[in-house]
This record gives structure tokens, C-alpha cells and sequence, in this order.
């Protein structure tokens, strides 16, 4: 593996997180998509662009993870929110188990190589 | 055009290019998505107080080209389209386009009904006796043979003029009623008048009173139920010299309306009957 490749297997990953970060963010309440992206591009290593962002949310959408629904704006057009659906929230928990253990593990390999 | 008029069309474009590339998705998910889309543009551009060019160009450039974008929801509307059973893409394709079926639906049953209507004829007969009577211009009856094999009689009018009286009996066999409007022993249109004597042959018919055997007025159309029966009398005055020497009569004419349509049917006359011109 060269230098390269790892930045590739970051950018795999972070693709394959992304949808389980957006649950994550949403099982803390409802949020229109301009407030997640926004949310996305503070966290480090999460930046991701509206182009991601806008067609992940209608797959999660269309996987009933998520629903949507539209509310009117005091400033500006109108929002579309989306909320965390029951399944969404199993499919969310499924994977927080997964990943500590996952992350545990690849943690302590690291710290013993180092 | 100043900056943010060129910035309008720019989105515009955009958009535009956009619903083009998703027109064959899923009219609800290009729907919801362009309208994102499009409002989450119109966020960025407020949060953005600089250049409204330059605001409008660095969020086109984070969503990315339409083309990009366009495939991720296409690539979304061929997963859900294969995870949809076949029943449920037809309900689905029945709730989207319901309306154009209900259309189609509602001129399949009109185009049926119309054809239904134009071509309905209920089965005619003349159950009545039939008797025909002829008679000079002055009233006195008309000589006659009367051949009782063939049911057939010929009249011998002594006068120029004569006139011939039947009654007609008409039975509608079928399952609609109808509108009879014209009952006469030439097949001519209703719509003439032909009540006004304007010369001969002159033909007006009379509705049967089928209780009292009395004439109940001219017959200006009437409507028969189903299995109904109407009943009149068929008069015509007539001269001699204008037509042939024999006028020979083998059937009456009715002319009727179902929902509009009108229909002309020939019935035979229970007793034909021949006006012979050779003793005038």
C-alpha cells in the first residue's frame, strides 16, 4: 500500500460512515438538510460536500430511515426537515456497537505498535 | 443584466438542466429533490452578504455537476424501483396516474355507451288486426278484392282521390325504452311537417286510444317502456293519375330515438294492400 491508497481507504471509510454520522446527528432531534451539511463540514476528517450530502439523505429516505417533511422558514424559503425513523435509530444503534468494537480494536493494535 | 440577475439564470440553468436529467426518475423524488435543492441554494445565497455571483458559483461547486448529482438519484430510483414488487409498481403506477386512467376509463365507457346507443334496435312487430279501409273522395268505401291466402287486398277507387286508413300496432321488444317520433307509411323524416295538407299524397297519423278504440290526436311522437306497445292510425289521401296505376303497400315506417340517436326501421303491415287506378 502507498501513501496514496491511504487516503483512499480514509475517503471509502468516511463514505461508509457518513450515513450512520447523519443518523447519529438526527437521533438528537430534527434537522433540515442545509443545517446538517453545515453540522458535517465543522467536524474534522467528516467535511463533506452538499453534493454527498443532498442525494444520502434521500437514499436514507427511500430506505425508511429517515422521513422528511417540509416547513415553512421565517427567513428564507422553505426547509425540508428530517427526522430519524424507528428503524433508522436499530440501524444506528446496530452500527455504534459495531464500530466501538471495531475502533477498540483497531485502537489498541495501534497503541501496542507504537 | 447586473450580478445577481446573472446569478437568477445561473441557478435557473441549473435547476432547469437538473429535472431534465431526472425526468424518467420517480416524479415524487425529483420532485422533493430539486425542490431541496433549489431552497437550499436560496439558504447558502442568503447566508452568503458578499457577491451574490460568487455566492451562487461556490454552491453550485459544492453540490457539484448536475450530471453527478442526477446519477446518485437515479442510481436511488433503480434500487427502489427493484425492491418494489410488481404489484406494488403497479399500485404505484395506478396512484401516480390515476387521473389519466380515470380519463381513459371515462372514454372507453362513453365511446361504449355511444356505440351501444347507435347501434340499439329493439325488435319491432305490428300485433295489431291491421284493417285497412279505403274510400272515395266522398267517404263511400272503395271496392276491394281481398285475396284471404296471401292476406292481401286491392282496392278500386271510382274517384280521383281516395283515402286509406290502417291502424298500426307497433310492440318494442327490448330491454330500453325508446322515443317513437314518426309513424307513417312513407319512410320520411319526422322532422317535415307533414301535418299541413301543402298537396298529395298527403299522410298524417293519429295515436290509438288501445281502450277505446278512438283516436287520441295527431301523433307527435311518444314514448314506449321496454315490451311497450303504441298503437295508431296511419291515414293517407292520395290521387290518382300522379302515381302509377297500381300503388302496392307492404310495410310501414317507423322512426325512433334512443338517447339521441335516431333509428328508421321498416314494418311489415299485417294486411298489404294495392290501390288499383284502373276504374277511375
Amino acid at each position: 500500500m502507498v501513501l496514496g491508497e491511504t487516503d483512499k481507504a480514509f475517503t471509502q471509510m468516511r463514505r461508509g460512515t457518513l450515513a450512520s454520522c447523519v443518523l447519529a446527528l438526527l437521533s438528537e432531534g430534527d434537522l433540515y438538510s442545509f443545517e446538517i451539511t453545515k453540522t458535517l463540514s465543522k467536524l474534522e476528517g467528516l467535511a463533506t460536500s452538499e453534493g454527498t450530502i443532498y442525494p444520502l439523505l434521500n437514499r436514507l429516505n427511500s430506505e425508511n430511515l429517515v422521513k422528511s417533511y417540509w416547513q415553512e422558514s421565517p427567513d428564507g424559503p422553505p426547509r425540508r426537515y428530517y427526522r430519524i425513523t424507528r428503524e433508522g435509530l436499530a440501524v444506528l444503534e446496530n452500527f455504534t456497537n459495531q464500530w466501538n468494537v471495531f475502533t477498540e480494536s483497531v485502537n489498541s493494535l495501534l497503541k501496542e505498535l507504537s | 443584466m447586473n450580478e445577481s440577475e446573472v446569478a437568477d439564470a445561473r441557478v435557473h440553468t441549473y435547476l432547469s438542466n437538473l429535472e431534465a436529467l431526472l425526468r424518467r426518475t420517480d416524479k415524487e423524488l425529483s420532485r422533493e429533490f430539486i425542490r431541496e435543492i433549489s431552497a437550499s441554494i436560496a439558504q447558502h445565497r442568503a447566508s452568503e452578504s458578499g457577491d451574490p455571483l460568487e455566492a451562487v458559483r461556490t454552491i453550485l461547486t459544492k453540490l457539484g455537476s448536475e450530471n453527478s448529482l442526477a446519477a446518485q438519484m437515479i442510481a436511488i430510483d433503480i434500487d427502489n424501483r427493484r425492491k418494489l414488487g410488481a404489484p406494488m409498481r403497479t399500485a404505484k403506477y395506478l396512484r401516480r396516474n390515476w387521473s389519466w386512467l380515470l380519463f381513459a376509463l371515462f372514454v372507453v365507457v362513453t365511446v361504449s355507451v355511444f356505440t351501444w346507443a347507435a347501434n340499439y334496435q329493439p325488435e319491432f312487430s305490428n300485433s295489431g288486426p291491421g284493417g285497412v279501409s279505403v274510400t272515395n273522395a266522398n267517404g263511400a268505401p272503395a271496392k276491394n278484392i281481398n285475396d284471404h291466402y296471401a292476406n292481401f287486398t286491392t282496392f278500386f277507387p271510382t274517384t280521383k282521390i281516395w283515402k286509406a286508413k290502417l291502424i298500426a300496432s307497433i310492440g318494442v321488444f327490448g330491454s330500453q325504452g325508446i322515443h317513437i317520433d314518426y309513424v307513417g307509411l312513407h319512410p320520411q323524416s319526422p322532422w317535415l311537417d307533414d301535418t299541413k295538407e301543402y298537396g298529395l299524397p298527403y299522410h298524417y297519423t293519429y295515436l290509438l286510444n288501445p281502450y277505446t278504440g278512438k283516436e287520441d290526436g295527431l301523433f307527435n311522437g311518444s314514448s314506449v317502456p321496454g315490451n311497450g306497445l303504441v298503437e295508431t292510425t296511419i291515414h293517407i289521401t292520395d290521387q290518382c293519375g300522379t302515381s302509377p296505376s297500381a300503388l302496392i303497400y307492404s310495410n310501414f315506417w317507423v322512426v325512433y330515438d334512443f338517447h339521441g340517436f335516431h333509428h328508421v326501421v321498416e314494418i311489415p303491415l299485417n294486411q298489404q294492400f294495392a290501390i288499383s287506378c284502373n276504374g277511375y
